[in-house]
């Protein structure tokens, strides 16, 4: 039971690093492809994978829910 | 009757453990305004000028092993909450190496910058102190990485007690946070 938690949680890791990897990647080529008046999509993109690792990395639920790990 | 101290007692810690994340938070709050100021001024003094010569793909490189940085901490914490010692000990070091590799980075995007926008330009001034606060924080998280990673190391923390282990590794992915929105502040926009 400990290992099967454990390895989900492991898991949910490599989803949210690999979620982080396709935004980086987008932001990118947004910013290669349009060289100008880019700025409104990298802001979205950035508080996207802000949002990603405030919530699975760093459990920021843990504020209201104390219990949660 | 006799359940009444010990439910008390876990009710106490999980209290304490409470005060210690809001505390935590509380500075990492702060931490996030100073970013926030060093950010605005890059804006307020540059408006959206980049120059050609900076090194793109560095900089996407860094990116990505601070990214890769934040895993391994994270398969740290997850590893010591379930009593993985081994798991802890292997993802802490693995972290801090990693930490190690985006200064080395830094380190030659500074060589390289010096070169093409000193830090007496417009552009040099925005680019080295944001690096520079940031590449502290990065020195800063990496030791107090370093202190729990050697003080873990006899099993001195497990699933019931790891709150070093869970602070430092919050803190950096804090780190990791501020440099999602200095990356594409610095490299992307123009």
């Amino acid at each position: 039971m400990q290992e099967s938690r454990l390895g989900t949680r492991l898991r949910l890791g490599v989803q949210v690093l690999i979620g982080l990897a396709v935004l980086t990647v987008t932001e990118y080529a947004i910013s290669a492809a349009l060289p100008r008046g880019a700025i409104f999509p990298l802001i979205v993109i950035a508080l996207a994978k802000a949002g990603l690792i405030l919530r699975y990395f760093m459990h920021m639920a843990q504020l209201w829910r104390p219990e949660e790990h | 009757m006799s359940s009444l101290p010990l439910a008390h007692a876990g009710h106490s810690a999980l209290h304490r453990l409470s005060i210690n994340r809001l505390g935590l938070w509380l500075f990492i709050l702060s931490e996030s305004c100073l970013f926030a100021a060093v950010i605005s001024s890059r804006y307020y003094l540059q408006g959206l000028h980049r120059p050609a010569e900076l090194n793109q793909l560095l900089g996407l490189a860094i990116t990505a092993v601070l990214l890769l940085s934040s895993l391994s901490a994270y398969r740290a914490e997850t590893a010591i909450a379930h009593d993985d010692q081994r798991g802890f000990q292997r993802n802490m070091l693995v972290t801090i190496g990693l930490a190690g590799l985006f200064l080395v980075g830094v380190g030659v995007e500074w060589a390289e910058g010096f070169h093409f926008f000193p830090p007496s330009s417009g552009f040099g001034t925005a680019f080295f102190t944001l690096t520079g606060i940031h590449a502290f924080h990065v020195l800063s998280g990496a030791l107090v990485l370093s202190l729990v990673y050697l003080s873990g190391r006899g099993g001195r923390f497990g699933a019931k007690r790891y709150w070093p282990v869970e602070g430092s590794v919050k803190y950096w992915h804090f780190v990791d946070v501020a440099w999602v929105v200095i990356y594409p502040t610095l490299y992307l926009v123009s």
